[in-house]
C-alpha cells in the first residue's frame, strides 16, 4: 500500500563531502546513512509516497526516522531555531509593525520546514531575524512600492520575507530541494515567487529575465564566488539597481578590490549584520557584514553572461587563516621544586623526542617567581610558562597537533598535578583549550 | 596619520591641551614631542570630522538595528559628542570604551528600569553626562585623568550638579541601577560585590559582557542569586583609541538585585587576579606599508611604552615567512606574537592572560601595524543563560 511519509521531527539531513548524515536534534548527534537510505531520506525531506511494506520503509519507520503524512513544519527544529533567533529578535520586536512581526513568524515556520542542508553548494542559512532585518531595509511594498527583486541563491529564504512584504521575487538557485521548498511555501502562503534552477557558472543568456530593481546575494567570500555572483547580478540589473551582498569581515579588502574591478559603488556597509545557524540547529560562529551597492552604467561584469565560468574553489572563504592553537593550563600545581627552567627544558626535549619534532631556537626567561621556556619549531612554537607564586602552569603549542597536546598534558599532569579535581576542554575556531584543577 | 609615542613626562600638559586648556609647560620641546598632532600646525583633525567619524561607526555597526534612532538626537547626540571631543584615552587602565550607540542602548536599559539614582562603576563613554539630564548619577572612576575629563564635560554641559564623581567606592545610600563591565574574574567579582551592596533590592544591575568572559560570568551571577531579567545580545561594540571596532560585540545583561543576592567565596580560577581566560587574538589585513623588516622590533618598543609593567624579557626570532616575538614584564604577564608578513596577519597568545597587557597589545598593534582596513577575527559570546548557543 502506498502512503505519504516525511522525515520525523527533530531530524535534519545534510549532504556534503563526508557523505549524507542525519542530525538528530532530540539526542544531539549524527547518524550515518547508508546510500540507499540517504536517497530516500532526501526525497522525504519534502514528503514522498512510499510502499508501506517495503523493507526500507519498514526499516526507516522502525528507527523512528520517518512518519506518515505530508511534510509540515518540524516542531522540534522550529523550537530550537526560535530559541536562538529569540536571542536577538526579542530585543527589537517591540518596535516592529504587526506586519513585520508576521513576516518573522512566517520565516520561523518556513525555516522549520527546511530539513535538508547541502554543504556541496556552501549553504549556511541566516537566522530569521537577520532575514527580517534585511527585508525591512528594502521595505514594505505598501510604502516603498512593489519592486522586482532577484535572490541569487536563497538558502536564507529571503524570497519568502520579501514576497510577504508585497514584492515580486525571483529565486535563482542550484538546489532543487530548496527550490521545491520555496515553491511549496509560496503556494501555501500565496506569495509572488518565481523559482529557477540555475547554475550561475553556466551562461545565463537563455534565462530571458528583464532587469531587476534589487538583487540580494550571500556568496562564500572568495574571489571566484564574488566574481561569478556579482557579475551575474550586474547582468541581471540596470543602472539604478540596488544590490545587497554579504561579506565576511576578514575579506573586506578582497571585496573592495573586486568591487573596484566591477565598478560597483558601496553606498552603505552594515558591520556584523548577518547571523546564521548551523546544520546542528545552533547559532553559527560565522557572521558577515551586509554591504549595500548602487549600480551605475559604469558597472561591468568580469564574467561574460554568455559564457561558462570555470571556478577554482567556489565554496571556501578566502582569507589567510592560521592553524589551530593548543592551550593547556594547570592550576594549583603540587610540585614547585620541579617547576624550574631546567625541568621545563627537559620536558620540552622529551616531548620533542617523543613526537619527532625538531626544536630550533630556544629561549629561557628565569625570574624569582616565574619562568618561561620558548622553543621555535619549523612551523611554529611551543612555550611553557610557570608562575610559582600562583602555583600554575600554562602552555601553548602552535600549530595544534592532538598527539603533541595530549602528550604534553599527560607529562605536565604526571609531574605537577597528581591529584586533580577536574579537567575541561573547550574548542573554538580550531583552538583547543585544556584546563585542569 | 601614523601614531607616535609620547613621553609620560608630558602627560599633564597633554591632558590640559586635550581639555582645551593652556599647557603649563608649553615650550618648544612639547611642540616637538607633539609634532603634527599639535593643532597649531593646522593638521589636527577638526571636531566635525571627528564627530562624523564617530557617527559613521555607529551607522556601520548599529544603525541597522530596527530600534536604533534614525537621527542623532539626545541622548545619542551627547554620547557621540563626548567621544568625538575626547582627545585623551586611558586605554590600558580604564574601562573598555564602546561605540556611543552601544552606550545609547545602556541608557535606554536604565530608562526602562525607571531609575532615579544610578551608579556607574567606571564611565568610559560619558554615559553619566547623558543620564544626568534626568537622573542623579554617581560615577566611581578610578582613573584620575578621565575623572577630570568627565568633570570638565559635565561643567560644560551644565549637568555637574547631578553627577557625583569619585575615585573610591563610597556611594552614600542605595541606587536603583548599577552599571558595570565584566573584565577578568577577580575584578568582576569585586565589582559585582560593590554593585550588590549599592543597589536596592528589586533594582537592576546592568552588566556588559564580552567574549570570553561569558564562559564564567553566568556561573558567577547564578551562584550570586542575580537572576537575568533581560539580555541584549551582541550590542556592546568596543572601540580603541586607534579607531577600529574590536570585532565581536558583547552582550548587555540586565540582572535583578534579589534580596538574597550574595557572592560566595570562589576558589581556583575565579579567585585568581588574572586567571583564565587567556586567549589568542588574530589581526588581519595589517597595513602593508607598516610591515617593514624592523616592524617587529618597533612593536616590542610600543608594547614596552604602553604596558603597565616594567619589561623583564623581550625578543624576536625572524624567519623568512614568519617572525616569533615575545614580551614579558617583571610580574610574569606576557605575550607571544606570530607575525606573518606575506599574509599581513598577526596572532597573539597571552601566556598567561593579562587584561591590561591585552589592551596594550591591541593598542600597539592597531596604532603601529594597522590601518582602516585592519580587522580582528570576531570573538563572539557563546553562552546565553548558562547554555552554549554555538555548536
Amino acid at each position: 500500500m502506498k502512503e505519504i511519509y516525511h522525515l520525523a521531527d527533530g531530524l535534519l539531513l545534510r549532504t556534503g563531502k563526508h557523505g549524507p548524515l542525519l542530525h538528530d536534534l532530540r539526542v544531539g548527534h549524527d547518524q550515518a546513512l547508508a546510500p540507499e537510505l540517504a536517497s530516500i531520506c532526501e526525497e522525504l525531506t519534502l514528503g514522498a509516497t512510499l510502499e508501506a511494506d517495503q523493507a526500507q520503509t519498514v526499516e526507516l519507520r522502525k528507527r523512528g526516522w520517518i512518519v506518515p503524512g505530508p511534510a509540515a513544519p518540524d516542531e522540534i527544529w522550529g523550537a530550537a531555531l526560535r530559541r536562538i533567533d529569540d536571542l536577538y529578535y526579542h530585543s527589537f520586536a517591540a518596535c516592529l509593525s504587526p506586519r513585520a512581526r508576521a513576516v518573522r513568524e512566517l520565516l520561523v515556520k518556513a525555516h522549520s520546514r527546511r530539513k535538508h542542508i547541502s554543504l556541496f553548494v556552501g549553504q549556511c542559512a541566516a537566522l530569521p531575524e537577520t532575514v527580517l532585518r534585511r527585508a525591512l531595509q528594502i521595505g514594505d511594498a505598501e510604502r516603498v512600492g512593489k519592486k522586482r527583486i532577484v535572490c541569487i541563491g536563497d538558502d536564507d529564504l529571503m524570497s519568502v520575507a520579501l514576497a510577504y512584504l508585497g514584492h515580486d521575487v525571483t529565486v535563482l538557485d542550484l538546489d532543487v530541494y530548496l527550490l521545491g521548498l520555496i515553491e511549496e511555501i509560496s503556494a501555501a502562503e500565496n506569495l509572488a515567487i518565481e523559482v529557477r534552477e540555475v547554475d550561475l557558472c553556466q551562461s545565463i543568456e537563455s534565462l530571458g529575465l528583464a532587469p531587476f530593481d534589487v538583487f540580494l546575494t550571500d556568496p562564500t567570500s572568495s574571489r571566484d564566488c564574488f566574481e561569478i555572483f556579482l557579475s551575474r547580478a550586474i547582468s541581471l540589473s540596470r543602472p539604478g539597481t540596488t544590490g545587497f551582498v554579504a561579506v565576511y569581515p576578514l575579506t573586506h579588502q578582497l571585496f573592495d578590490a573586486i568591487a573596484e574591478e566591477l565598478r560597483l559603488s558601496v553606498s552603505a556597509w552594515h558591520g556584523e549584520h548577518n547571523r546564521y545557524y548551523t546544520h546542528y540547529g545552533a547559532l553559527h560562529a560565522y557572521m558577515s557584514d551586509w554591504v549595500q551597492l548602487e549600480l551605475s552604467e559604469r558597472c561591468c561584469e568580469v564574467v561574460d553572461p554568455h559564457k561558462v565560468f570555470t571556478p577554482g574553489d567556489l565554496y571556501s572563504e578566502q582569507y589567510p587563516s592560521r592553524k589551530g592553537l593548543s592551550l593547556i593550563q594547570i592550576e594549583d600545581i603540587d610540585e614547585l621544586g620541579l617547576a624550574l627552567p631546567f625541568h621545563l627544558n627537559v620536558l620540552l626535549d622529551q616531548l620533542a623526542g617523543e613526537v619527532g619534532a625538531q626544536l630550533l631556537g630556544r629561549q629561557t626567561v628565569a625570574e624569582d617567581d616565574w619562568s618561561l621556556v620558548l622553543a621555535r619549531l619549523q612551523s611554529g612554537f611551543w612555550a611553557i610558562h610557570v608562575n610559582r607564586a600562583r602555583r600554575n602552569i600554562v602552555a601553548a603549542m602552535y600549530p595544534h597537533a592532538m598527539s603533541s597536546m595530549t602528550l604534553a598534558f599527560r607529562h605536565l599532569l604526571a609531574v605537577y598535578k597528581r591529584n586533580g579535581r577536574e579537567a575541561t576542554v573547550s574548542i573554538f575556531l580550531g583552538d583547543q583549550d585544556l584546563r585542569a584543577r | 596619520m601614523p601614531s607616535r609615542l609620547l613621553d609620560m613626562r608630558w602627560y599633564d600638559d597633554v591632558a590640559a591641551l586635550a581639555r582645551g586648556e593652556q599647557a603649563a609647560n608649553d615650550d618648544a620641546q612639547l611642540r616637538d614631542a607633539l609634532g603634527p598632532f599639535g593643532s597649531e600646525h593646522g593638521v589636527a583633525e577638526p571636531h566635525d570630522v571627528r564627530l562624523e567619524r564617530v557617527r559613521a561607526l555607529d551607522r556601520k555597526y548599529l544603525a541597522w538595528q530596527p530600534d536604533f534612532p534614525a537621527a542623532p538626537a539626545d541622548p545619542l547626540a551627547t554620547l557621540q559628542e563626548f567621544q568625538a571631543r575626547q582627545r585623551l584615552w586611558h586605554s590600558r587602565t580604564g574601562a573598555q570604551p564602546a561605540l556611543p550607540g552601544s552606550a545609547w542602548y545602556r541608557y535606554h536599559t536604565i530608562e526602562a528600569a525607571q531609575a532615579r539614582r544610578v551608579l556607574l562603576l567606571e564611565d568610559a563613554d560619558g554615559l553619566s553626562l547623558a543620564l544626568a539630564k534626568k537622573h542623579d548619577v554617581v560615577v566611581v572612576e578610578p582613573v584620575e585623568g578621565h575623572r577630570r575629563w568627565l568633570a570638565h564635560e559635565a561643567e560644560r554641559l551644565g549637568v555637574h550638579g547631578r553627577i557625583r564623581l569619585q575615585g573610591e567606592h563610597d556611594v552614600g545610600g542605595l541606587v536603583d541601577v548599577t552599571v558595570l563591565q565584566a573584565t577578568v574574574p577577580a575584578a568582576t567579582r569585586a565589582a559585582l560585590g560593590r554593585a550588590i551592596a549599592s543597589t536596592c533590592v528589586g533594582g537592576r544591575i546592568v552588566l556588559a559582557v564580552h567574549s570570553p568572559a561569558d564562559l564564567w560570568v553566568y556561573a558567577l551571577i547564578s551562584k550570586a542569586h542575580l537572576p537575568i531579567a533581560d539580555c541584549r545580545r551582541e550590542i556592546e561594540h568596543a572601540v580603541t583609541p586607534a579607531g577600529p571596532v574590536l570585532a565581536g560585540a558583547g552582550d548587555l545583561l540586565v540582572l535583578t538585585r534579589s534580596p538574597d543576592a550574595e557572592l560566595a567565596l570562589e576558589e581556583g580560577s575565579l579567585a585568581e587576579p588574572e586567571a583564565p581566560p587567556y586567549l589568542a587574538l588574530d589581526f588581519h589585513s595589517l597595513a602593508p606599508n607598516r610591515l617593514a623588516a624592523d616592524a617587529g622590533e618597533h612593536w616590542l618598543d610600543w608594547l614596552t611604552a604602553l604596558a603597565d609593567g616594567a619589561p623583564a624579557a623581550r625578543g624576536s626570532d625572524p624567519q623568512s615567512d614568519q617572525e616569533l616575538l615575545w614580551w614579558y614584564d617583571k610580574t610574569g604577564a606576557g605575550v607571544l606574537a606570530n607575525l606573518r608578513r606575506a599574509e599581513r596577519a598577526l596572532f597573539l597568545v597571552f601566556l598567561p592572560y593579562s587584561r591590561s597587557l591585552e589592551k596594550s597589545a591591541i593598542g600597539a598593534t592597531l596604532s603601529l601595524l594597522g590601518d582602516d582596513n585592519t580587522r580582528i577575527r570576531p570573538r563572539r559570546t557563546r553562552m546565553a543563560e548558562n547554555l552554549t548557543v554555538m555548536s
